[in-house]
């Protein structure tokens, strides 16, 4: 239940931190000597998050490498490598989205996404003991992030299975029992 | 033993609860009652399992305290206590799509104030279960 649902969830969350970070070539602000440029002037690098985000996956892909490209500084040269990684898994062309991956950690060890992402391309290659591994990364880097969780609860699914289960209890001794502790 | 727990009823029920987030799981679930009850349940609701406890791994308990009036319906459910909250809003969600047979006609009773304890656990599936 998780599996399926959740990794669709956990791609396209993928993609919402360049997204942020690539602006509309437009977003300025204007001072009182100068206009000061906000975000990045790279449309092709927006327009190709907001395609993946949208689920064009190949037009995503193919405006990120167009993004990449013309990619100014390491956030976004990072941002377009993270995208590139999500968007060949959503094309399930994992052996590329592994290099994209890869080349990003490469570059910048601590880039959480990255391990996260790396993590799902081992989770779908069933290499459960490397996943273990890039997920421990991110969460030492990231431990509030949600894709994060998503994706241990992806491996936890995959490795340690459970079924959720309720049980109603009516006996009046069984209700007597109840704890009002941790309120 | 007490008389309470003298004759428990077990049943093995997997009974469907509309209503909630679709992405909140359906778990299996199991009914336990004392077979000499005041009132007998009709429709018994069972809540689904938080998705973020599902997918954190959590297991916990709501016991939620309500009153059954004559005609059988449940009114004034609150919480009496919880492991955690995110276990609250299913309980009492289940406890309100629930409800006890009426009163049958000359049958006079007073409202029953009763509690009803929701355990929410995660059941570990060994792989030779699941392939089988």
């Amino acid at each position: 239940m998780i599996k399926l649902k959740s990794l669709a969830l956990l791609l396209l969350a993928m993609v919402l931190g360049p997204a942020a970070l690539a602006q509309s070539p437009e977003s300025t602000k204007t001072t009182t000597n100068s206009v000061m440029t906000i975000g990045q002037r790279n449309p092709a690098l927006y327009d190709g998050a907001q395609a993946l985000l949208a689920g064009n996956d190949e037009q995503g892909v193919m405006l990120t490498l167009e993004g990449q490209k013309l990619a100014q500084g390491a956030r976004e040269e990072e941002a377009a490598l993270s995208n590139l990684c999500a968007g060949y898994i959503r094309l399930r062309q994992l052996d590329t989205a592994m290099k994209y991956c890869d080349t990003l950690l490469e570059r910048n060890p601590n880039h959480w996404r990255g391990y996260n992402n790396r993590a799902v391309i081992y989770l779908e290659l069933k290499e459960y003991e490397k996943a273990d591994q890039d997920l421990k990364r991110a969460e030492s880097l990231n431990p509030e992030a949600r894709t994060v969780k998503v994706a241990r609860a992806i491996y936890m699914d995959a490795v340690y299975p459970v079924a959720p289960a309720v049980e109603i209890d009516d006996r009046q001794g069984g209700a007597r029992k109840g704890n009002d502790k941790n309120r | 033993m007490p008389r309470a727990l003298s004759a428990v009823v077990v049943t093995g029920l997997l009974l469907p609860f509309a209503g909630l987030a679709e992405e909140e799981s359906a778990p299996g679930g199991t009914y336990l009652s004392d077979t000499q009850r005041e009132r007998t349940p009709s429709i018994t609701a069972f809540p689904k399992y938080p998705y973020v406890a599902r997918r954190d791994r959590m297991e916990g308990e709501a016991t939620i305290c309500f009153t059954v009036n004559a005609k059988g319906q449940i009114i004034r459910p609150g919480v009496r206590s919880s492991s955690h909250r995110i276990f609250d809003k299913p309980a009492l969600e289940a406890i309100r799509a629930s409800t006890f047979e009426p009163l049958k006609p000359g049958e006079s009773k007073s409202n029953l104030k009763t509690c009803r304890i929701f355990r929410f656990r995660l059941d570990p599936i060994s792989v030779a279960n699941e392939k089988g």
